[in-house]
């Protein structure tokens, strides 16, 4: 058997392809191999939701996957969010509500905050808090992502 | 680069006999392997963070990979680097280790009996040290005391637990110098104690502590992979990285521990008399400085309560459980749970209301500063104060009315009520452990600054805090100011992020070093402006003559004066408009008092806290519905950035107290190998926390700050425990054992239940 | 970190997959989201020769047929809650899906045949499939065979999967018309697994007087059981039958699961508790 397999996908809209060892995760792949080191690793047993990622449009924790099951695989990360260096409306309500203190759970909050917002554009304090619960943070005691998300639901719906 | 693994006792106790590293050596991608006998050759002992040996308590050596015997379920045992971290990973499995397994002491009770298994072999017992904090006659007043209540209350062990693990990076250059790479709190002092372990001059290593992705004491170091990691970067002859796995980091626990205490008070409230005999487990004898906790649990006693008599004793055991490191709160944690435990069992045994018998019994503002029983000085307070603002805060009436309401219906809301006091930036003297620190301030030509601190930042917005206070002492915008922390070669000498230390040592250093070079600017504004010294003000970017606004000129223009045409304007400032200086806050004292006592922290900020939680009494769940808090750190550098501390601290601190907890098995096996055994809070577990500020500043510091960030948890620990207790008195429930998850819970219930409880 | 080496296979059907099973003779793990597997992996757990991945056999989907609403096994969980026909027919199916442990991530990662598989007491899905007396289709290279839900989970992290079968589906039958649902759920914060499961299917006439019931536990014993109900069929669900409900539940729990969590005792005392009030949702 060969040592590593072909992996092609499409990272932040840039088509890649590189050679993968098939024990590679896919959070190390996109880490190391793709080079793209926004994505975290806390704990690699699908708990912490650092290394949450998008995967063909839907949020996953990447440490879950191994890499050769993304093959064919539209990612977005972190790094694909802002455009032209100008955050999000997500990433800037964070910013400017202090939703993050070390900021290691900030990329799959992020995420977790997008996927919210995507169908759900005007969230409870409930419904957000709901929409995090797959992502651990040590830092702020989750007030002010709260918040965050809220000041992101409020600044997309007067947009 | 190359990947370091490595390989684990399986043991909590057991003699090594031999270990065969040969296949493991051949493995694919394999570059170097090391057992403990081989590193023992390549590197010495690794350096205590806080010798007991210093306090008098017994001392052993750590290794960075054992060497004989195995005194923990987890200890490294042997290493491998390889080209990835999948092939060390697979190349462990090709190791074999033959032990002699030995049987294990796991409870700290069991580890003082005299026929204990000896978890040290030169050791005459198990117990590393034996403090005792004693004032006044405890058995006379004990007699003398209209009630006592004797009980016991015990803390289970737990972690802080980051979310982004421990790494390190050595990298060997060719002239024998090191750069060492780390997620780690204490660069400058990691420095010394690598240079002492790899026995190469301080001057040779350079540490980096680049973005850490929180710290909260787990990562003040000690831990033997820091000597590994460069020992194996040394063998395999390029830069080695190794990264912390999530079962690792959850190895390193801390804090549990039992109180057996007797507790005397009046007709009145009025506490008189506290015996308290403690006994912390603090498992494996690391060099990390966990164990100082226990310390920390005894001195705190009886944080701003006046009791005439205590009788506090500790005694630090070691155990074949995990090694402790400091967790958030260093052990204060480990006196506010007890004493606002006894402060309530009192005031439920005397039908008192829980505020008032708070008020009865703490420092009255007018009394500061005040010494406690154990000696410490505390600076400033107005405890009362804080009390009457959470009643206001949480409608402490309206809620005790609902409370009664809501039990005529079955259901179980509890009010928790708890006082916190936290001493702040501690210095410990014979350690490195330090109270002061360094700060450089540099304006370049440009009217560009750059901070250089010795404090570091875990994510905890000193940095930005520091960088504000600079900016206020300069009147320069804040975007002006560029900061570096976590560098050995560029920083000034510091002791890192530990104790809520960064803005009272590394903020008041950066106002003393940031006036030196505001003073050069006044001066060179002065000669420009033809004006005194004295009338120059410095504000948005400008220096300008009080009273006469139109005369200005701006900063940067006077720095590149000072810089460019220092020999054309005579009397001009000499350049380099920079200074670097030291904070050493006052009410510090090392020399021991008339009673051996010393002060070892300047400050003690507080909190006072509220929270209401309802308990399923069928299950044992609780779900905690409200979070009220009064907090006085003293003066506010940034006041978002405290709350966001105090949020996270005591939303820690619920966690730690309700269903966070490191548990073995019988043969000493950890089971809370990842976060779905060790639970820690999500959003969706806790309410919006109301927090309310109070500023009672400090006398002793220079801007009057008491720090922040440890405040918190053991309040948020406390008042959750509280208010479990409260929600259950109507079963006859008194809550002494944390955590309070729900089989504890339902356990307490059941257990009064059948003894024919209240209900 | 996977430090294990593995034969990494992607096939594209049920034909592929049960063949490339058959050959790997044992030493072989399917994965489908992952969420359970892959961290074993990671942790050297598991150490197989061969890794298949479903994520392309086609096995995922929610369809409608004479036996009911079929299920393809790598259908995730919010591939469930999407489903109208799920939310329709199988409305237990969508709350159970609701609750999952790991966020919106697991919830669209997590399967439920994957669940199924795995056996875990610790796990929102065989209690619902119990409830709803679904039946799990197996297939090997030499044909298929069903199995009932009870009967497919044996033990904790058992089941009725032989070495060489693969799950392709889960037939949920078409419930009657008057069915109710009720769900309930213990865990002991959100980082938990569940604790304890109970899922209730209810028949009730226009008078609210029960004709069929059905309720079954999960995560109490080391499988799922069914709670014998035969007291309330004929008369309206009144708190006292809910207790004596509670206390059958309890005295079936007879094979307590015992984990870091909780012990077997705590299992069992509450096991009553979730039967009752997953009664009592379904009778309101």
């Amino acid at each position: 058997m060969s040592d590593t397999l072909p992996l092609g996908v499409t990272l932040n809209g840039i088509e890649r392809s590189v050679e993968v060892d098939p024990r590679r995760l896919l959070v190390e792949v996109v880490r190391d191999e793709l080079g793209q080191p926004g994505t975290h690793i806390g704990c690699l047993t699908g708990d912490c939701g650092a290394c949450t990622i998008e995967l063909d449009g839907q949020i996953v924790k990447s440490c879950l996957l191994l890499a050769a099951s993304a093959n064919g695989c539209e990612i977005t990360t972190i790094e694909g969010l802002a455009e032209n260096g100008e955050l999000t409306t997500i990433q800037q309500a964070f910013w400017d509500e202090y939703g993050f203190q070390c900021g290691f759970c900030l990329p799959g909050m992020l995420f977790a905050a997008k996927d919210l917002l995507e169908v759900n554009a005007t969230p409870t304090d409930g419904e957000i808090r709901s929409a995090i619960n797959g992502n651990l943070c040590r830092c702020t005691g989750y007030d002010t992502i709260v918040k965050s998300i809220a000041e992101a639901a409020r600044r997309m719906a007067a947009a | 680069m190359a990947y370091a693994a490595v390989l684990r006792s399986p043991h909590a106790h057991a003699r090594i006999k031999w270990i065969d590293t040969e296949n493991a050596a051949k493995a694919p991608g394999v570059i170097a392997t090391l057992t403990g006998e081989e590193a023992r050759e390549l590197a010495g002992p690794i350096p205590f963070f806080i010798d007991p040996a210093v306090f008098g308590g017994k001392t052993t050596e750590v290794r960075c990979l054992a060497v004989d015997k195995v005194v923990m379920a987890g200890q490294p045992v042997a290493a491998v680097v390889a080209e990835s971290v999948n092939d060390a990973e697979a190349a462990l499995a090709a190791i074999t280790v033959d032990y002699e397994v030995l049987s294990p002491v796991l409870d700290a009770d069991q580890a003082m009996s005299e026929d204990a298994p000896r978890v040290y072999d030169d050791w005459d017992d198990n117990v590393v040290i034996t403090i005792p904090f004693v004032e006044g006659d405890v058995e006379a007043a004990l007699d003398a005391a209209d009630h006592v209540i004797e009980d016991e209350v015990s803390i289970h062990r737990l972690s802080t637990q980051p979310i982004e693990p421990r790494g390190n990076m050595a990298v060997w250059e060719q002239d024998g110098s090191l750069t060492f790479y780390g997620s780690i709190q204490n660069p400058h002092p990691l420095r010394l104690h690598l240079s002492q372990s790899l026995g190469i001059p301080e001057r040779s290593i350079r540490v980096i502590a680049p973005n850490v992705g929180g710290g909260l004491g787990l990562k003040m170091h000690g831990h033997p992979e820091e000597t590994l990691v460069c020992v194996l970067a040394k063998l395999a002859g390029r830069p080695v990285k190794w990264h912390e796995d999530r079962r690792e980091t959850l190895l390193i626990g801390g804090i549990e521990q039992r109180h057996r205490f007797k507790i005397g008070f009046m007709n009145d409230g009025t506490i008189v008399a506290l015996q308290n005999r403690i006994i912390t487990n603090i498992g494996m004898l690391g060099a990390s400085p966990g164990w100082g906790m226990s310390f920390l649990s005894a001195l705190s006693f009886p944080l701003g309560y006046k009791i005439a008599a205590t009788d506090v004793q500790v005694q630090a055991v070691t155990t074949n459980k995990g090694i402790w490191n400091a967790t958030r709160g260093y052990g204060k944690q480990g006196t506010n749970v007890p004493m606002e435990r006894m402060v309530d069992m009192a005031a439920r045994h005397l039908g008192m209301d829980r505020i008032e018998i708070r008020r009865q019994n703490l420092i009255e503002a007018h009394e500061f500063p005040f010494t406690t029983n154990s000696g410490l000085h505390i600076d400033s307070g107005d405890y009362h104060g804080a009390l009457d603002k959470l009643v206001e805060l949480i409608d402490y009436e309206e809620l005790k009315a609902e409370q009664e309401r809501l039990r005529q219906e079955g259901r179980y809301l509890g009010i928790g009520i708890a006082y916190e006091l936290t001493p702040e930036a501690a210095d410990i003297p014979g350690t490195i452990v330090g109270g002061f620190d360094s700060c450089q301030v540099k304006m370049g030509p440009s009217g560009n600054v750059t901070v250089l601190t010795g404090v570091t930042s875990p994510g905890s917005g000193n940095d930005t805090g520091i960088v504000q206070i600079v900016a206020d002492e300069l009147g320069v915008p804040i975007d002006s100011i560029g900061i570096v922390q976590g560098d050995t070669e560029a920083c000034p000498y510091g002791f890192g992020n530990y104790s809520g230390r960064s803005i009272v040592s590394g903020g008041n250093s950066a106002v003393l070093a940031a006036r030196d070079v505001a003073d050069k600017v006044q001066a060179g504004a002065a000669l420009l402006l033809e004006a005194a010294q004295d009338d120059i003000e410095l504000a948005n970017g400008l220096a300008s003559v009080k009273g006469a606004p139109e005369q200005a000129i701006p900063i940067a223009k006077v720095a590149e004066t000072i810089y460019t045409l220092n020999f054309a304007i005579p009397g001009i400032p000499e350049p380099p408009l920079e200074s670097t200086r030291v904070y050493k806050p006052d009410n510090i004292r090392h020399t021991p008092d008339e009673k051996g006592r010393i002060q070892p922290y300047p400050t003690y900020s507080f909190a006072v806290h509220g929270a209401v939680v309802e308990v399923d009494v069928e299950t044992g769940r609780i779900e905690i519905t409200r979070i009220g808090i009064v907090h006085d750190c003293g003066t506010m550098i940034n006041p978002a950035f405290i709350e966001g501390q105090m949020a996270g601290a005591v939303v820690m601190g619920m966690g730690n107290a309700w269903t966070e907890e490191l548990k073995y098995d019988e043969d000493g096996i950890p089971l809370s190998t990842r976060f779905k055994t060790y639970l820690m809070p999500r959003a969706g577990d806790v309410p919006e926390i109301e927090l309310v500020h109070q500023v009672t500043p400090s006398p002793f510091t220079l801007l009057g700050t008491k720090g922040a960030g440890e405040a918190g948890v053991g309040g948020g620990m406390s008042v959750l425990t509280n208010a479990v207790d409260d929600a259950l008195a109507p079963l006859g429930v008194t809550v002494t054992e944390l955590p309070v998850s729900p089989p504890n819970v339902l356990a307490a219930i059941n257990r009064a239940r059948a003894n024919g409880g209240a209900a | 970190m996977i430090g294990q080496r593995f034969e990494y296979h992607a096939p594209a059907s049920v034909e592929e997959a049960v063949g490339l099973l058959a050959a790997a003779n044992g030493d072989a793990n399917v994965i489908a989201g992952g969420t359970w597997v892959v961290p074993e992996l990671t942790h050297g757990i598991r150490t197989p020769a061969h890794i298949i991945d479903l994520r392309h056999a086609e096995l995922s989907g929610v369809s409608a047929s004479d036996a009911g609403i079929t299920i393809g096994a790598t259908t995730t969980y919010s591939a469930l809650l999407d489903s109208p026909l799920v939310g329709e027919w199988a409305a237990l199916l969508h709350t159970m899906a609701l609750g999952v442990t790991g966020g919106a991530q697991v919830r669209n990662q997590g399967t439920i045949g994957g669940s199924a598989c795995y056996a875990t007491p610790s796990s929102d899905a065989p209690a619902a499939l119990v409830a709803l007396d679904a039946s799990l289709t197996l297939a090997e290279a030499g044909g298929t065979r069903d199995v009932r839900a009870e009967t497919f989970f044996e033990g904790a992290f058992r089941s009725a999967l032989k070495q060489g079968e693969l799950l392709t589906e889960i037939v949920v039958p078409e419930p009657p018309s008057n069915v109710q649902f009720g769900y309930d759920k213990l865990k002991f914060c959100e980082s938990s697994w569940p604790i304890a499961t109970a899922a209730c299917v209810l028949g009730l006439d226009g008078d609210g007087v029960v004709e069929f019931a059905r309720l079954a536990v999960g995560g109490a014993n080391t499988k799922p059981y069914v709670v014998d109900t035969s007291l309330l069929v004929g008369t309206p669900v009144t708190r006292d039958l809910a207790d004596e409900v509670a206390e059958r539940a309890r005295e079936a729990a007879d094979d307590p699961y015992t984990d870091v969590l909780a012990d077997g005792a705590y299992r069992q005392q509450v096991s009553g508790v979730v039967a009752k009030r997953a009664l009592l949702d379904a009778a309101t």
